[in-house]
């Protein structure tokens, strides 16, 4: 059985952390519990956000019951995780390498591999995403295939093109909006993954899986920018 | 009816509320009034729900022409406030008229000063706030020759100033000031942080944004090193990059992030956080959960203490009463103002 903790995160705040011996069983302790959280909000609740293996709630400490919410989260992370069934998959085109990534080459370089190499691995592995995140609703994946940890730019960049694809560390991101950012860019995808103008906001969503089709130059020019939602 | 606004100066100048909160798990910032006492304060003077839109200016002076009457209050970081050049009270409502120009001035100290308007201040709606996202670029910002529509303007007196004596308490901005913190998840990784505190004074850095504010002169070493994987963090909360400084988050602040966080800026302390300039002096004061609670509690019954003299005055004259008689201008009143 998986035990959660409830430490003070300043005084309108709240950290929960799984103790689930797998990390799929964290990440889903924590997303079940931040879905349930979202479905019946407590009073004076500011924020509600599942990432890896925390969930982090944010409230109004005048309006909120603290120690209810507290019962209320050590009750239900009490509850066996079953690993949910995948969500979506999806499959989004890249135009790896060169000006739309970069980085790709040195980053390819770090691993020990050519980049025809990294293309091949990257996009043969199946992702699964862990959170949308900063900034724009970002779908943080993770499943790298790649052995080693992959290093941040030392210095951040001032702004990333909306599209494009990142990794650092053993996960992967893209920007979804123009934003300054310290991840190494590999690629970029010619679809919109967000859209602003609807209430979902994101269709890409915790859970679902990410596959990624290497395109040409040619290819990436004739791709519509459409929202991937509608596809 | 509406009233309408005319913007005669605005450098750094938005309509924003109290944020755009419940789109976090989105990766959506919150954003909205970086002093919320004095954006709360503001909308109170006027008769406003406290999250009502504002005009916010920051740093810089704010031109407006009232086009109609309108109710109107200032707070929050104001050298001085003038309607066609004559001095306004501060933090206290006021009527204006037609064709009158309203100027705020910053102060010496501190950032953002508040213009509350009586009825509902257009801006750009996205999800549930009017709040400025500059990444997403939503929000309006205003500039010179912009025109600010404000609904349910409707106040039922002939223009005058001031018009009633609230007391709203005035903020204490200066060049040194004193958060108050709690520990954060990893305090305990900063051998020494805690018990520097009592002595440390930190300088405002001057690469300072909306995103948070950095802390300088004296930095600190993690003794973990295991990697923080990225999660939700409050605002407040102080980063510890390794570099070692410090970074208190703002409202604009990415909402995940994987620094450790060594203490976090107690919500008693934000609106002060907010006004702090680059260059000012900070001293961080460790408080406990009750102590911050309680000093909490304090901000939201001065609050709710103004909120009850001000809606005893209003019911009393009927100011929002739109069945009242006295209610608008005659055409001679308007052809004088």
């Amino acid at each position: 059985m998986s035990s959660t903790r409830v430490t003070p995160y300043g005084d309108s705040a709240l950290l929960v952390e799984s103790d689930a011996p797998h990390v799929t069983q964290r990440w889903e302790a924590v997303h079940r519990l931040g879905a349930s959280l979202r479905a019946s909000t407590p009073r004076g609740a500011e924020g509600i956000i599942a990432t890896f293996d925390t969930l982090v709630v944010e409230f109004d400490p005048l309006r909120t019951d603290v120690a209810e919410l507290t019962s209320r989260l050590l009750a239900e992370g009490a509850i066996p995780t079953r690993v949910a069934a995948p969500g979506r998959e999806w499959t989004i085109p890249i135009l790896y390498g060169g000006d739309a990534g970069p980085d790709m080459t040195a980053v390819a370089d770090e691993l020990g591999i050519t980049p025809d190499d990294f293309v091949d691995q990257h996009s043969s592995a199946s992702w699964r995403v862990a959170f949308n995140g900063a900034p724009g609703g970002a779908p943080l994946h993770e499943g790298s295939p790649f052995a080693s940890s992959i290093r941040r730019r030392p210095e951040p960049r001032i702004r990333i093109p909306a599209g494009s694809l990142a990794v650092a560390g053993h996960q992967g991101t893209f920007y979804t909006i123009p934003a300054p950012g310290g991840w190494r860019l590999i690629g970029s995808t010619p679809l919109r993954l967000i859209a602003p103008e609807r209430a979902e906001f994101v269709a890409i969503q915790p859970g679902d899986v990410l596959r990624f089709r290497p395109i040409s130059a040619a290819e990436f020019a004739a791709t519509e920018p459409e929202f991937v939602g509608s596809r | 009816m509406s009233a309408s606004l005319t913007v005669l100066e605005a450098t750094r100048a938005a309509v924003t509320d109290l944020g755009r909160f419940g789109s976090a798990h989105l990766g959506i910032q919150v954003n909205g009034a970086a002093d919320q006492v004095s954006a709360r304060t503001a909308n109170i003077l006027v008769g406003n729900p406290d999250g009502a839109p504002v005009l916010e200016t920051s740093l810089t002076p704010l031109g407006i022409r009232t086009q109609t009457t309108a109710l109107v209050a200032v707070t929050g970081a104001v050298g001085a406030a003038t309607i066609d050049g004559v001095e306004l009270p501060l933090r206290t409502p006021v009527l204006t008229w037609p064709g009158a120009e309203l100027r705020i001035e910053p102060a010496r100290a501190g950032v953002h000063s508040y213009l509350a308007v009586h009825g509902t201040v257009r801006g750009d709606l996205f999800r549930g706030s009017v709040a400025v996202d500059p990444l997403l670029g939503r929000g309006r910002r205003l500039g010179p020759g912009d025109s600010v529509e404000v609904h349910d303007a409707d106040v039922n007196l002939p223009p005058f100033l001031p018009l009633f004596r609230l007391s709203a308490p005035a903020p204490e901005h200066t060049h040194a000031w004193t958060l108050d913190v709690l520990a954060g998840p990893e305090a305990d990784q900063f051998p020494g942080l805690i018990d520097a505190l009592p002595h440390t004074v930190f300088t405002v850095g001057t690469d300072s944004d909306q995103a948070g504010t950095r802390l300088e002169g004296q930095t600190f070493r993690r003794v973990a090193s295991h990697e923080i994987l990225s999660r939700g963090v409050p605002l407040g909360a102080v980063e510890v990059p390794p570099a070692g400084g410090l970074i208190a988050l703002q409202r604009g602040r990415p909402m995940t992030a994987g620094y450790p966080v060594a203490v976090v800026v107690a919500r008693a302390s934000h609106h002060l956080l907010a006004q702090v300039r680059p260059g000012d002096d900070v001293r961080l004061r460790l408080v406990d959960r009750a102590d911050a609670l309680r000093r909490l509690a304090d901000i939201d019954t001065s609050l709710s203490d103004l909120r009850r003299r001000a809606t005893a005055m209003y019911d009393a004259c009927g100011l929002f009463d739109r069945s009242r008689a006295c209610s608008t201008l005659s055409p001679a009143q308007k052809a004088s103002a």
